[in-house]
């Protein structure tokens, strides 16, 4: 057994200090250096953008964000605010006067509005909603703010860590139960509205729907993503609604086969776009944007020229700007409602925007936006795409491209899987000669991919760590990934654990004909889906020396009964659990157990309510009564994913360390 | 739904004060007075006998013990020991000078051996283990005590809660992860010699034995029921051993068909008595008494009139004192091991003996005892059995009398199931007229029983305040039970929720059949296998208005890999959990659930590893998908089963007011 990732406080080892050490550098705590960016949002008049900037104080917590703005031109950025706790999502107001955003500052997950004055740097706190705010968007008259309120109690997205957020406070004593019914109150989604000048708040969505998404449709309407029922299981048969909020009219735009989100209507509210995609997690969606005729409710596909659109926004009566996925690229582009026709902007495979999706911020009927960028080999950067031409404003590298001066390439790949469909990939190699020792990294979803990703932040650090210490590194998008159009993500749909999982396997054989990897030294690692299909592919395959499984599925049915994803479980296996033969059984890793002979490290996060943290369990359980090496790993502070500050380093250190011990890299 | 058992915080309802009040009734807290008693031992000389003694200070955690002493002659009792925390276990010296007991007042949890003298009150602690001490013994000679020793993450068995034992300490900080792997050394447990002279405590040296019950086999060798691994599912193969205290060296002396327990030695260690029985939990083995000639290993069957037998105590080199259930009987008896005759001293249909299963202390040769004795309608009491006649030496009631005189009658009924085979239990009526509103309690193991037990603890203290509110309450033993034999309880092995289901179901038509229960108002609760019932039985009959599942197990496979006991579910349903549409799932309430409907109040709690609180929540969120009325109680700090105040009182609250609710005993107020 390996003694250097199974010791409980890791924090003497040398592997933990290099990981502590290497964020240090990237991330520059208690210098005030702006290290991370997100939610850019630029003014009216495209001269300034405000944005989430990630400050850390010390390596501790969740990286906390402030409010901060650039200027453009300059690229000159200042603070505008300073928490405490976490200041995130400014906009500002249609005239560019004011900057609305969200703070918990006054208590902790507890997000409320604030308007900010940018010029005198006064922020006041508006009414509080029953619950925390989520979301905000001005209405285009610049009166009213839409919020997204979320009752305390909530469960939270598995993309945002799957924890419950907090009741209100209660002062319970120690003993007393939870009681849960299945329908309390407090895990309904709302949407409401704050008046500035009145400043005052009213709900405007019905009780009886639970609203996961809204913006405005006009300035007295509103065009919203809503379910009869607050779980996170009813978000996967959402439709799309439209609702006035000074009456209680409302009228069903558009029941979808699919999935629906990024709802956005034009100025005038008479006409939207929504994106309708094969969808595996709240907050992840990438597919088709559809028009819709608010009247007639007539609906037509745009054809985005294989692009998968992450992002829209209206820049006037018939232009939509968007951003999305086509293969390795990402794509901003312009539709032209009158003339049904689509003009792409700027495409890069180089490089690509966080956080979770492609996000752009335009100002202009020209489609001219401003962009967050990064890759693999570059940190973080505001750049404005301006008549299609990229320009770099600031960038917060604090020493990323030294750290990556270990990685020899960065590739893109495909091949052919057992059934002939092409499968893409990206191969990262270290400078060392090939073959290399091998870690495959299988992305979460299923539906969601890889693409050139900063390798600072918690969830693709260890793969810096790795790439560091001598490993290739292998990226797959398998059927089911985003970018490749909807046909090819509906092929995991009812199948997952089914050809996917030769679609690694070919990836991993290619690797190997190629020359890149060594096949007696094979890794393989992942979360969420990723941790389903590590636990899952060691079962179906001897090949692997080390795996790492993180906030993985392993039993499919206490996955459907325990998590809060039920409907998830059922639309991805196409079967029900009563089944006693069926897929739910086949295709859980725990019914396969004794196959496995490959030594695995199982990581889970003991708040975890997408892959509650019995699925690790289970599996260890059952890898150890197979004689199989299995060490269990339970952060008690994480939810889906390791996020919070120490345990991300802990959590690369021991993956490293696993690896290390299974398949030296030297 | 019943608004009471939706609520966090039900302590301001009259019915969760109509229950707090009961327990101060029955309890006194603060008054000093003691409220049970457990762990008798009688002194060498039969005067007097020390005891475990419950004193409840305020209803809060689980009500402290102290070490007791009652003078048999008169009946007075002392209190010998103060605490803090528990102070358990107490076993006089052969030459009856020192009490030996077991405490956890230095560190909760953590019991080390104390040794007292009786008459100063002087009690000193002996350097201790690594580990807490589970059990002890002391040397014929007096010289040296055996100690069971578990490590600090042992296992803990259900029957004592089965919650985690934390590897955390509690100085690293908080975001640092929790480790599991194959080797954790801690999990074991071994014997250890503490000798009295040396003031040391040694282990004997036995690496790869787990020791889960030792005893001394002469004064050089112990007898102990061990396993190769440290895991609860392990003790489930148990075999017998002998083990040399000073080498370590071990000789396997049997290897039983089914489990072990109780393993007791001749003074000269030539005749080792132990029970083997068909088990369920470790600490319930109650079943058939075996002899082993240690020296030729000859093991011979005694016959014991059908007595399950769950305590053997050596009264000479020939005599056997032992105690077990027959039926609805308690029977005290001594077997002569040199003629293999068995004369019964003692028993008694209303009457039976407080804790897990029925045990004595033998004063004499000639079968006398002392016991704490209790019943449906009696509270714990000191009773002395000389000559064969029972006479109360001290009771413990404080309130309950006059708390159960709701109770109407106590009567044990028998029934034939549908294969023929005939089936018993426990009818407890209420005042009024039939036919009555009925609860179903299935209790644990599967092998376990229901017999006369003092309904005021935790575990059962609904029952009386169902009564109270007009509800009938029947306990059946069902196939699987104690007291009717080894092949009576062989018949639930490899066949959990098959023929036992239709035993239950049975019982309830005969019930109704003969009028004392009405059709229309059955409800059924229970814990681990009871709680197992609750909810298996919703998904095969309509019949019932309202079911309390209390940690239960509702997905046989979740349960298999997340327990500590996992043999026992391999056992019990004869089958391993990969075998696809196999046992596991065909027994597994959750692949039913879309055929129940029954309104189901679903009670756990968070730190169970024996049910984990997974299991609850499967079936809660199963009945939820399939549009029946279902909540969910998790307990934070509570394992399998209810044990702590305030807990059993808000616990005992919301399953009244669930019954109430769903199959109302009155009209509505």
């Amino acid at each position: 057994m390996d003694q250097k990732s199974m010791k409980r406080d890791m924090r003497d080892t040398p592997l933990y200090q290099e990981a502590e050490l290497l964020l240090h550098t990237l991330r520059a705590p208690g210098t005030g250096q702006i290290s991370d960016a997100a939610e850019l949002n630029v003014a009216p008049n495209g001269s300034r953008a405000v944005f989430a900037g990630t400050i850390l104080d010390r390596l501790s917590g969740l990286p906390p964000t402030r409010i901060c703005e650039i200027d453009l031109s300059t690229g000159a950025t200042r603070v505008l605010t300073f928490g405490p706790n976490t200041d995130r999502m400014p906009r500002y107001s249609p005239d560019g006067q004011r900057i609305a955003f969200l703070s918990d500052r006054g208590n902790v997950g507890d997000f409320q509005l604030y308007i900010l004055d940018p010029t005198s740097g006064a922020a006041r706190r508006a009414p509080v909603v029953p619950g925390w705010i989520e979301y905000l968007h001005w209405s285009p008259d610049g009166r009213s703010i839409l919020l997204g309120v979320a009752g305390y109690g909530a469960d939270v997205a598995g993309v945002q860590g799957a924890v419950t957020s907090r009741k209100a406070a209660q002062k319970a004593p120690p003993w007393m139960p939870s009681v849960e019914k299945g329908d309390e109150d407090y895990r309904w989604r709302q949407a409401w509205v704050y008046e500035l000048e009145r400043n005052t708040l009213r709900q405007v969505s019905s009780a009886r729907q639970n609203v996961w998404e809204a913006v405005w449709c006009g300035n007295r309407a509103v065009l919203a993503v809503v379910s009869p029922a607050p779980g996170e299981g009813f978000w996967y048969s959402a439709r799309l609604e439209l609702s006035r909020i000074d009456s209680a009219e409302r009228f069903e735009l558009y029941a979808p086969r699919d999935q629906i989100g990024l709802p956005a209507a034009s100025p005038s509210g008479t006409h939207v776009v929504v994106v309708e995609a094969v969808c595996s997690d709240r907050g992840s969606v990438a597919g088709d944007l559809w028009l819709i005729d608010c009247d007639s409710r007539r609906r037509r596909r745009i054809n985005t020229n294989g692009v998968d659109v992450t992002y829209a926004e209206w820049r006037s009566e018939t232009r939509v700007l968007f951003a999305g996925h086509r293969g390795f690229q990402t794509v901003v582009a312009l539709y032209d409602c009158e003339t049904d026709s689509c003009t792409e902007l700027w495409s890069s495979q180089d490089i690509t925007t966080p956080p979770r999706y492609a996000v752009v911020s335009g100002w202009n009927e020209a489609g001219d936006c401003v962009v967050i960028a990064e890759s693999f080999v570059r940190a973080p950067e505001i750049a404005v795409i301006q008549a299609g031409q990229y320009r770099a404003v600031r960038s917060f590298d604090l020493g990323y491209a030294e750290a990556v001066s270990a990685i020899g390439a960065v590739e893109s790949t495909s091949w052919h899987a057992s059934d002939d469909l092409e499968i893409q990939g990206w191969v990262l190699q270290p400078k060392s000669h090939a073959p290399h020792a091998l870690v495959m990294n299988i992305h979460g979803g299923p539906i969601s991919h890889w693409r050139p990703t900063w390798l600072a932040r918690s969830r693709v650090f260890p793969m810096l760590m790795l790439l560091r210490h001598g490993y290739a590194v292998f990226f797959p998008n398998p059927r089911g990934s985003t970018g490749r159009g909807q046909e090819f993500a509906r092929r995991v749909l009812g199948d997952m654990c089914g050809a996917d999982t030769h679609d690694y396997l070919s990836g991993i054989d290619h690797l190997v004909n190629l020359g890149l990897a060594d096949g007696t030294r094979l890794g393989v690692t992942g979360g969420s889906y990723g941790g389903l299909m590590t636990s899952w592919l060691i079962t179906q395959d001897p090949r692997f020396s080390a795996a790492v499984s993180v906030s993985p599925v392993t039993n499919h049915v206490t996955e459907h009964l325990i998590s809060n994803i039920p409907h998830f479980v059922s639309l991805f296996l196409a079967d029900s659990y009563a089944n006693a033969r069926g897929k739910y059984f086949q295709r859980s890793p725990v019914m396969h157990a004794r196959k496995v002979r490959t030594p695995t490290l199982n990581i889970c996060g003991a708040l975890d309510r997408c892959t509650p943290p019995e699925e690790a369990a289970q599996f260890h359980n059952a890898l150890l009564e197979a004689g199989v090496n299995s060490a269990l790993v339970t952060y008690p502070e994480e939810g889906h994913g390791v996020r919070k500050l120490p345990a991300s380093i802990d959590y690369a250190a021991r993956l490293v360390a696993w690896f290390e011990q299974h398949m030296p890299a030297r | 739904m019943s608004w009471v058992a939706m609520q966090t915080d039900i302590r301001q309802t009259e019915l969760y004060r109509e229950i707090e009040a009961f327990y101060k009734e029955v309890r006194q807290p603060g008054s000093g007075q003691i409220t049970e008693a457990t762990e008798i031992h009688a002194s060498p000389d039969g005067l007097s006998a020390v005891f475990t003694g419950t004193m409840v200070d305020t209803l809060d955690g689980i009500p402290p013990t102290r070490v007791c002493r009652i003078d048999l002659r008169t009946g007075a009792v002392q209190v010998l020991t103060f605490g803090p925390n528990a102070d358990r276990l107490p076993k006089y010296s052969p030459d009856g000078r020192l009490v030996a007991f077991l405490s956890d007042r230095h560190k909760s949890g953590d019991f080390q051996l104390y040794l007292l003298d009786p008459d100063t009150g002087a009690a000193r602690r002996t350097p201790p283990v690594n580990g807490w001490v589970e059990h002890l013994q002391w040397s014929a000679d007096g010289r040296r005590i055996l100690l069971g020793v578990a490590g600090a993450s042992a296992d803990v068995s259900a029957v004592h809660g089965a919650i985690a034992r934390s590897q955390t300490d509690t100085s690293s900080p908080s975001w640092m992860p929790d480790i599991a792997t194959a080797d954790v050394k801690q999990r074991w447990r071994s014997a250890w010699i503490y000798d009295l002279t040396s003031d040391r405590a040694t282990p004997i040296d036995t690496p790869g034995i787990n020791i889960w019950e030792a005893a001394w086999c002469g004064s050089e060798a112990i007898a102990a029921v061990a396993s190769s691994g440290p895991g609860e599912g392990f003790w489930y193969r148990a075999n017998l051993l002998i083990i040399d205290i000073g080498s370590g060296e071990s000789r396997e002396l049997y290897r039983p068909k089914h489990q072990l327990g109780w393993p007791a030695a001749s003074g000269s260690g030539a005749r080792l008595a132990f029970v083997e029985a068909v088990s369920s939990d470790r600490w319930i083995v109650a079943g058939s008494l075996r002899l082993l000639d240690t020296a030729s290993g000859h093991v011979t069957v005694t016959d014991t009139h059908e007595i399950d037998v769950s305590y053997v105590e050596w009264r000479s080199e020939r005599h056997l004192l032992v105690a077990g259930l027959r039926g609805p009987e308690t029977v005290v008896g001594t077997c002569d091991t040199d003629t293999g005759e068995f004369i019964e001293s003692w028993k008694s249909p209303a009457l039976s003996t407080s804790g897990s299963v029925i045990s004595v202390s033998g004063c004499g040769a000639s079968g006398d005892c002392v016991l704490i004795g209790e019943g449906f309608v009696r509270a714990p009491e000191i009773a002395a059995v000389r000559n064969g006649s029972y006479r109360t030496l001290k009771s413990f009631d404080v309130g309950y009398a006059a708390c159960v005189k709701s109770i109407e009658s106590v009567q044990y009924l028998a029934w034939a199931a549908p294969d023929g085979l005939e089936i018993q239990g426990w009818l407890i009526q209420p005042h009024g007229t039939c036919p009555f509103p009925i609860v179903m309690n299935v209790h644990g193991g599967p092998v376990a029983s229901w017999r006369p037990t003092w309904l005021a603890r935790p575990r059962s203290a609904a029952m009386p305040l169902l009564v109270r509110h007009g509800y009938a309450i029947f306990m059946p033993n069902p196939r699987g039970s104690s007291g009717r034999g080894v092949d009576f309880a062989r018949r639930v092995l490899g066949d959990l929720g098959g023929a036992d289901t239709h035993d239950l179901l049975s019982g309830l038509d005969y019930l109704i059949a003969q009028g004392i229960a009405d059709p229309k108002r059955l409800g059924v609760t229970g814990v681990s296998y009871g709680g197992y019932m609750s909810c298996w039985l919703t998904t095969q009959d309509p019949r019932f208005a309202a079911s309390v599942p209390v940690s239960p197990a509702t997905n046989r496979v979740s349960q298999r890999l997340l327990c500590t006991h996992t043999d026992f579910v391999d056992l019990f349903l004869a089958d391993a959990y990969d075998t696809l549409g196999g046992r596991f799932f065909e027994r597994s309430p959750i692949m039913y659930a879309h055929k129940a409907t029954t309104p189901t109040l679903n009670i756990c709690g968070a730190l169970d590893r024996c049910t984990p609180p997974g299991e609850a929540r499967q079936f809660h969120n199963a009945l939820l998908e399939n549009g029946v009325t279902s909540v969910l109680v998790s307990y934070p700090e509570e394992g399998h089963g209810i044990r702590k105040f305030p807990t059993a009182i808000d616990y005992a609250t919301r399953m009244i007011s669930w019954f109430e609710e769903h199959m109302p005993a009155a009209p509505r107020r």
